[in-house]
Order: structure tokens, then C-alpha cells, then sequence
């Protein structure tokens, strides 16, 4: 197998708002190889977004990474030079945003915007360029690609938008494709559609796929591998399989327990009572889920659980996780 | 916000600007019309020559200068305000009715508001001048006319986007008045932008009438005013600079204070310019 | 686009026609408008002269036709101080106005644009709190205010510049700093703020995930996308650029349009002051009917309606 593509060793990342202090990840370690999708699961607020934006060094100020280690084929993130970053941006590893309707700049042709990343990381003039815009666009299944270059983003539809943003993401060729949550502003009906045009580019061109969602119903359509974060931490790791059939931690469990079968949205959820953390304030002692688990005991109140492993590739961060 | 140092200092200025101009009568040591031949170009206590019974010194023609100042707030600070209320109250009323009827009525204030904005009313109130001669009221009109389409356009803006909403049409069904409507439903919720806009146009205000009145065609030379008193020491700036520094950083100190005030409501009653950072 | 234009420059053309009706309007508010036209030593012939030529005896709409017609012929009425055509008078003093706020525009602009734009990307910063500082008190002092600062610091205390006068730069540099101190100061805050929603859009992310240097971002993608306020204020800007400069003309004895306005206001001069007025005002119409276009032309989704 040999080194993970990416490897993400304790990464902390956090905000300092209005004078109190907030953990958006705190200690997140995760590993995607290459051609392997992992999902990265949690509600809103969990910080696996922030996590993404990490990866590529553009968390927003004021949050800052304050410790742990980015490595991106054996090369720390974290340490480099901006310079070098930049290099990387686009080229090597890419990003698909949330949100269709803004992530277009509105004033500049979609073609222009599809070429752009090409036009500073690869030599091609710009005849060349627009050949493969178009190109890039019929991949992404847009019809009537050659005139499609010309026309403004407001007049795309939201599913062709988020078409065009993948066109953008893989312009380059990336190793490492992060996409955070594409599909939730999607129609429902277009969501599988896009989900399989990912796959497909994934196929196509060798990616890695970090894959950030509230939905553990992509996560069983696409994922190799699933991460569940818990306001800031990874609560439990495994396979895609392991994490259906015997999860072991009690917030995935409740998760999966309470929601039917077909579309598993983590966000809907009533079943879990309490609210998960906003700004932790740095006196919370013992497991972050304590206060809403079922199944607390003493220990989770005194002392926070680390990340134990099971079985291969599965780990779980809990004193008392469940058997199997 | 209400503990922050800058608002603090606004209240308090405020409070004095409205005990001065109030009390104008019983605090200011002399009559500000008053010509005092004998003890013209005196300076500011604080200066050689000055001396305390006219501690800002006086003018050209003797008037104290100090007894100006306070009574200068009369049309700088309590004028203003007045104007305010008036041109908020004529122009929200006419901008609820243009955004909530529509159709002529809207096009037609509409097309006031655009021409109102894009007309120098500097020159209307020069204009004027000419054919009625400076007067309170013509400079009271005329800024009531420059101020009114931009609270016009603030309350249609908002009229239209609460007109389509669930409660406005529950008020409907039960057969409520269109003018109740539009008093009791429509208006409350504009209160915030009318508070924002309100202070903020105070400083316009005071900006724009002395601006008037240091030409000549705001508030007569025979009414105490801080535009009136720069403009007459204009000749005198080598030998007298006082005259016209002084009220001079009055100006700039009432305008400062409200501007500052509206920027921190606005900040306060407006959450969306609050940080956020995205949930993760 | 063009039925766009076609639609503004009709709109900018009816504006024109109510101008005219307002002033003449007013010209007949009080008393015998023929008294406005003629000079305070005039006899009675010369009022019953100006009777004539107005039409005063004529019905009301027809002294709105002869109003509008004489001034589509150019025909300003004479200056009562000057004894010469209004007209001729004001457009002599023209090149001086329009140096004066042409220069203390692109001076507004380009530090405007530049202090705007530095406390955006800069948020929280000294940097960022200098500008807004300066910001605030810029707005809070009235042109003819700061024109009196700036002549007693920089004139009369440390004689580095002339007080009053027109020649070379030396007299143009404190009027056109005073004039553009406001507009200075309301476009770096508009621009400021205009930024800062800006940067964090969805957008200017992806341009920076893509890899664009940061430069590139902020000039090709924030800027553009920001500048709509600060256009939209051109507008009202231009308006309050001749309040601004009638106060600033006075001060410096700059002899602009302005001073004339001024003058004329004092001297009870009405036909250069009714001239000013149009010929001002039928400016700033079309000022604002350029600004519409140019804004349709940035933004792309104006254009398609």
C-alpha cells in the first residue's frame, strides 16, 4: 500500500472570537490514500469543514492552526512557505465548495473561471486553455459546451453550477479532490447524478477523494472509509461496512439508530436530545458527548477518552464503546 | 455597547449640546447680538490680551464669541434635529405609501425621490436666497426638501420587502384598513435603519446648514449661527483666527459625535455586520 | 444593453424638462419675477422693459414656452453686475471649477480607492484603524471648514502655500485637498466595508483554493466586485462635489463657479444665479445617467433584463 496520500497527524485549528477562545479542531488525525474516498461525517459546527480548509491552509481569520502536521506526500502543510502552498492550490490538491450559487465570481465568464487555475499552473496559451475548458465541460456533462464558456454564472442553473465547479477542481489534475458538501444545496433528484459524476472523475483521473457531509446516505453510496467528528474530534474511524454494520461509538450509533434507512441526514436529527457545542470553554473536562449519551458512567465526566483501536482500521474514541 | 468609551462620550456631549441650547438664555453671559465696540478682535482668555469676561474673545464687531457658540446651538444642534424628525416623518410616510400601493402612486414619488437626489439643493437654497432673502424658514425648507427622498427610499425599500409577508396578509383577511396597515404592521419594523439613518443625516444636517450659512444663504446674519461667525472672520485669519477656529471645531465636534454615534448603532442594531465565522 | 441606454437617456431628457419647469417656477414665487432680472438702480421703464420681454402680461403657459425656448436658444438673460451675457459669464469660469474638482476627484479616488482597499485585507490592523479613524473625521468636517484648517495651518502659520489666488499647482493643492477630504473619507469607508462582505464570499475562496496569488485576487476578483457602492455613489458624490466646491471657491478666492455662485447669490446677480442652477443641475443629470450605464456595463446581470 506504502505512505497514505495524505496524512493529518493532530491538526488543531482555532478561533479566537470576542475574546473567548474556540476549539474549531482539536486534535484531528486522519489518513486518505490514494484513489480512496473517505467521508468525513458530523453536524454543523463539528469543524470538519474547517478541517478541509485546513488541509489547505485558508482558514479564515481570526482562526489560525495552532499545532499538529499536514502531510500531503510526505511533505508537512503546516510548515511550508505560503509560496509553496500556493503551488499546490489547484494543482495538487482541490476543492469543491458547498455552495453553487456563490462559489462563481458573477461578473466573469464561466469559461474564464474554469481556465483560470489552468492559465497559472500549467505554460498553455490561451487558445489552448479554451480547448480544454471546453473539454473539461463536457466531461462534467454540460451540453452545448462551446457556447456554455461564454455565458455568466447567473445563468447556469444550480446543478450546472456545481458541474462547472467541479470542471474547476479537477482543471489541473489534483492527487487530493476535497469536496465539501456538494450536494446539499442540490435538488434532490440531481444530488445521485452528481455523486456518480464525482466517482467517475475519481475513476477517471486517479484522485483521492476527502468527501465532508452530514449524510450518511452518500457516505454508504461513495465512501471506502468513514471519519465521524464530534465538535472537534474524531469519535470514530472505519470502513464504510465496519461503520454500518457494528459502529462502536454511541453518537454514531445514534446516528444511524435514528433515522430510516434510505437517507440518513444527520442535521433533521430530534432523537439525540441537547445541542451539540458551539465555543467549548476550555473548563469542559471528559468525553464532549457525555452530557448527551445514553450510555455515560463517571469516567466520561472526569477524563476525555482517547482514540483507542478496535480492529484493524476501525478506532473509536469512547471508555465504553460498544460490542460487536 | 452601551459601555463602550465612544458612546459614552456621545451621550454626554449630546446631553450638553441640549442643556446649552436649552438654556441658551440663562447660560450664555452675554446677549450674542450684542455689539461691543470697545472690545472688538479681543482673544480667548487662554491668549495674551484675553480676558474672562469674553473667555472665547470676541468678533470683528465686539459680539462675544462664547455667548454665540452656546447660543449657536440652537440652530446647529436643536434646528437640526427638528428637521430630522420632519423629514423623517414626510419622507417614511411617503416612502410606506409609495412601497405598499404601488402601481402610480409608487412611480410617481419614486421619480420625486430620484430628481430630489440628483438636484443640488445647495443651489435651490442660493436660488432662493436670492428671491425671498435668507430666512430660518427657506433654509428649514430647503433642507427638509434635501433630506426627505433619502428616508423615502430607505422606507419603500423596506415597505416592499415585509409586504409579501404572513402577518400582513393575516392583518388583510381580518379586514384591516390599508392605513392601519401601514401605520400599525409596516412602520415598526423600520424603526432600526429610521434610528440609523436618523442620526446619521443629524450630522449631514448640521454640515449642510452651516455650509448654507457660511455662504450667505442659510440662517440670517442677525440669528446667532456657527457658519455665520466663520464666515465673518474670514477676513481676519492672520490677526483673529480665532473667530472663525472656534466655531469651526464646534462644527467638527457635533458632527463627529452624531457620526459617531449612528456608526456604533448601526453596528449594534444591525447583527449581520457583527463577525461570524462559518459553521464547520 | 442599448434599450437600456435608450430608456435612461429618455428618463435623463424628462428630468431636464422638470429642472426647467422648477426654476421657472420659482422665478415666478414672488412678487414680479420682472424685479428679479433687472439690476436695484432700475427705473421703471427697465422693469416695464423686462415685463415685456418675459411676457409677463401673457397667460402662464405661454411664459413657460418663451422660458423654455429662449433657453434652447442659448439665451441666459444678462448678468446684472457683469452687463454681459449670463451665459458668457459662467462658461468663462468653468476651466477653473473644472480643475479644481478634477483634481481633488482623482485625488479622492485614488486615495479613497487605496486607503479602502488596505483596511479591508488588512481588518483589525493599525492600518486598518488609521483609515477608518481618518475616515470618520473627514466626514464630520464640512469642505469650507477644512479649507479654513488647512489655510490657517498651512497658509497663514507656516506660509508653505499661497492663501488665496489661481495660477500654477501651489494654489490648486490646499482647495483640492479640502474639497476632497469628505469624499476621500466616504469612499474609503464605502469601499472598506463593501470589501469586507466581499472577501467572504464563497468566490474569493475558491480563487484562492484554485492557487491565484493574493494580489490577483483581491484587484481582479474582490475590487471588481466591490466597487458597486462606490459607484453608486458617484452620484450623489458629484452633487455634493458642487456643494463642496462653492464653499471651498469662496474660501481659496478660487475664481470658479462657485465664487460666481456666490457672488451672484450676494450681489441679488439672478440671471447667473438661474444660469448656474440649470446648466449645474443638467450636468449632474447626466453624470448620474453615465453612472447608470457604466454600471451596467460591470455588472452582467443588470444588462440582461
Amino acid at each position: 500500500m506504502g505512505e497514505p496520500l495524505l496524512q493529518v497527524i493532530d491538526l488543531k485549528t482555532y478561533f479566537m472570537i470576542g475574546g473567548s477562545l474556540v476549539k474549531a479542531v482539536d486534535g484531528v488525525s486522519l489518513c486518505v490514500d490514494e484513489n480512496e474516498t473517505l467521508g468525513l461525517v458530523g453536524e454543523s459546527g463539528c469543524g470538519k469543514s474547517i478541517t478541509g480548509l485546513s488541509i489547505l491552509r485558508l482558514v479564515p481569520p481570526p482562526g489560525q492552526i495552532v499545532g499538529g502536521k499536514i502531510l500531503f506526500k510526505g511533505r508537512d502543510i503546516v510548515s511550508m512557505k505560503e509560496k509553496e502552498v500556493r503551488k499546490l492550490r489547484g494543482r495538487e490538491i482541490s476543492m469543491i465548495l458547498q455552495d453553487p450559487q456563490s462559489s462563481l465570481d458573477p461578473l466573469f465568464p464561466v469559461g474564464g473561471q474554469v481556465g483560470e487555475a489552468l492559465a497559472i499552473h500549467t505554460k498553455l496559451e490561451k487558445t489552448k486553455i479554451m480547448a480544454r475548458v471546453i473539454e473539461l465541460l463536457r466531461l462534467v456533462r454540460i451540453a452545448a459546451a462551446e457556447q456554455r464558456i461564454n455565458d455568466y454564472p447567473h445563468q447556469l442553473s444550480g446543478g450546472m453550477k456545481q458541474r462547472v465547479a467541479g470542471a474547476i477542481a479537477i482543471s489541473c489534475q489534483p492527487s487530493l479532490l476535497i469536496a465539501d458538501e456538494p450536494t446539499t444545496s442540490l435538488d434532490v433528484t440531481i444530488q445521485l447524478q452528481y455523486l456518480e459524476l464525482l466517482k467517475d472523475l475519481q475513476r477517471q483521473f486517479g484522485m483521492a477523494l476527502l468527501f465532508i457531509t452530514h449524510d450518511f446516505g452518500i457516505v454508504a453510496t461513495i465512501c471506502d472509509r468513514v471519519a465521524v467528528m464530534y465538535a472537534g474530534k474524531i469519535v470514530e474511524t472505519a470502513s464504510t461496512r465496519d461503520i454500518f454494520d457494528h459502529s462502536a461509538h454511541h453518537y454514531t450509533d445514534a446516528l444511524l439508530k435514528s433515522v430510516p434507512k434510505l437517507e440518513v441526514d444527520v442535521d433533521r436529527l430530534a432523537s439525540i436530545p441537547g445541542q451539540p457545542p458551539a465555543g467549548l470553554d476550555s473548563s469542559f473536562v471528559g468525553c464532549k458527548f457525555a452530557p448527551r449519551c445514553a450510555k455515560r458512567s463517571k469516567k466520561c465526566g472526569d477524563e476525555e477518552p482517547q482514540l483507542v483501536t478496535l480492529h484493524n482500521g476501525h478506532s473509536v474514541r469512547c471508555w465504553y464503546p460498544k460490542e460487536s | 455597547m452601551w459601555r463602550s468609551p465612544a458612546f459614552i462620550v456621545g451621550i454626554v456631549i449630546i446631553a450638553v449640546l441640549l442643556i446649552l441650547s436649552i438654556g441658551a438664555p440663562y447660560i450664555s453671559p452675554h446677549n450674542p447680538l450684542q455689539l461691543h465696540l470697545t472690545d472688538r478682535l479681543l482673544p480667548p482668555v487662554w491668549m495674551e490680551g484675553g480676558s474672562s469676561t469674553y473667555p472665547l474673545g470676541t468678533d470683528p464687531v465686539g459680539r462675544d464669541i462664547l455667548s454665540w457658540i452656546i447660543w449657536g446651538t440652537r440652530t446647529s444642534f436643536l434646528l437640526s434635529v427638528l428637521l430630522i424628525f420632519i423629514s423623517t416623518t414626510i419622507g417614511t410616510t411617503l416612502g410606506i405609501v409609495s412601497g405598499y400601493l404601488g402601481g402610480r402612486v409608487d412611480t410617481v414619488i419614486m421619480r420625486a425621490v430620484d430628481f430630489t437626489m440628483a438636484f443640488p439643493t445647495i443651489l435651490l437654497a442660493l436660488m432662493l436666497a436670492v428671491i425671498l432673502g435668507p430666512a430660518i424658514l427657506t433654509v428649514s425648507l430647503v433642507i427638509c426638501l434635501h433630506l426627505w427622498a433619502g428616508f423615502a427610499r430607505m422606507a419603500r425599500g423596506e415597505t416592499l420587502r415585509v409586504k409579501s409577508s404572513d402577518f400582513i396578509d393575516a392583518a388583510k383577511v381580518m379586514g384591516v384598513s390599508k392605513f392601519r396597515i401601514m401605520l400599525r404592521h409596516i412602520f415598526p419594523n423600520m424603526m432600526t435603519p429610521i434610528i440609523v439613518l436618523g442620526t446619521l443625516n443629524i450630522g449631514r444636517t448640521a454640515l449642510f446648514m452651516s455650509t448654507l450659512s457660511f455662504l450667505g444663504a442659510g440662517i440670517p446674519t442677525t440669528v446667532p449661527d456657527w457658519g455665520n461667525m466663520i464666515a465673518f472672520g474670514r477676513a481676519f485669519l492672520l490677526r483673529a483666527p480665532w473667530i472663525s477656529l472656534i466655531p469651526s471645531v464646534a462644527i467638527l465636534v457635533v458632527v463627529l459625535c452624531f457620526n459617531m454615534m449612528g456608526d456604533r448603532l448601526n453596528e449594534y442594531l444591525n447583527p449581520e455586520i457583527r463577525t461570524k465565522i462559518r459553521a464547520g | 444593453m442599448t434599450r437600456f441606454i435608450l430608456k435612461r437617456i429618455v428618463q435623463a431628457i424628462i428630468v431636464l424638462f422638470l429642472l426647467g419647469t422648477v426654476v421657472f417656477a420659482m422665478t415666478r414665487m414672488s412678487g414680479n419675477p420682472a424685479v428679479l432680472y433687472v439690476s436695484e438702480y432700475a427705473t421703471q421703464e427697465d422693469v416695464i422693459l423686462m415685463e415685456k420681454r418675459l411676457g409677463l402680461d401673457k397667460p402662464l403657459p405661454e411664459q413657460y414656452g418663451i422660458f423654455l425656448s429662449s433657453l434652447l436658444r442659448g439665451d441666459f438673460g444678462m448678468s446684472i453686475r457683469a452687463r454681459r451675457p449670463a451665459l458668457e459669464v459662467f462658461l468663462e469660469r468653468v476651466p477653473a471649477t473644472a480643475k479644481l474638482c478634477g483634481f481633488a476627484l482623482l485625488l479622492a479616488l485614488a486615495f479613497g480607492l487605496l486607503g479602502g482597499i488596505l483596511a479591508a485585507i488588512k481588518r483589525g490592523s493599525f492600518i486598518d484603524s488609521f483609515v477608518r479613524i481618518l475616515a470618520l473625521l473627514g466626514q464630520s468636517a464640512p469642505s469650507f471648514v477644512v479649507a479654513i484648517l488647512l489655510m490657517y495651518v498651512f497658509s497663514v502659520k507656516l506660509r508653505l502655500f499661497p492663501t488665496a489666488g489661481y495660477g500654477g499647482i501651489r494654489y490648486l493643492v490646499l482647495p483640492a485637498i479640502a474639497l476632497s477630504s469628505f469624499f476621500l473619507a466616504a469612499i474609503a469607508r464605502l469601499l472598506r466595508g463593501s470589501m469586507l462582505e466581499t472577501l467572504g464570499k464563497d468566490y474569493i475562496r475558491l480563487a484562492r483554493i484554485k492557487g491565484l496569488k493574493e494580489r490577483t485576487v483581491i484587484f481582479k476578483h474582490a475590487l471588481k466586485n466591490s466597487i458597486m457602492p462606490v459607484i453608486t455613489y458617484v452620484g450623489p458624490l458629484s452633487v455634493m462635489l458642487v456643494t463642496g466646491a462653492l464653499a471651498v471657491e469662496v474660501v481659496f478666492g478660487w475664481p470658479g463657479i462657485g465664487q460666481l455662485a456666490y457672488q451672484a447669490t450676494t450681489g441679488l446677480d439672478f440671471p447667473v444665479i438661474q444660469t448656474t442652477v440649470l446648466i449645474l443641475a443638467a450636468t449632474l443629470i447626466f453624470v448620474n445617467l453615465f453612472v447608470d450605464i457604466l454600471y451596467a456595463w460591470i455588472d452582467p446581470r443588470i444588462r440582461f433584463w
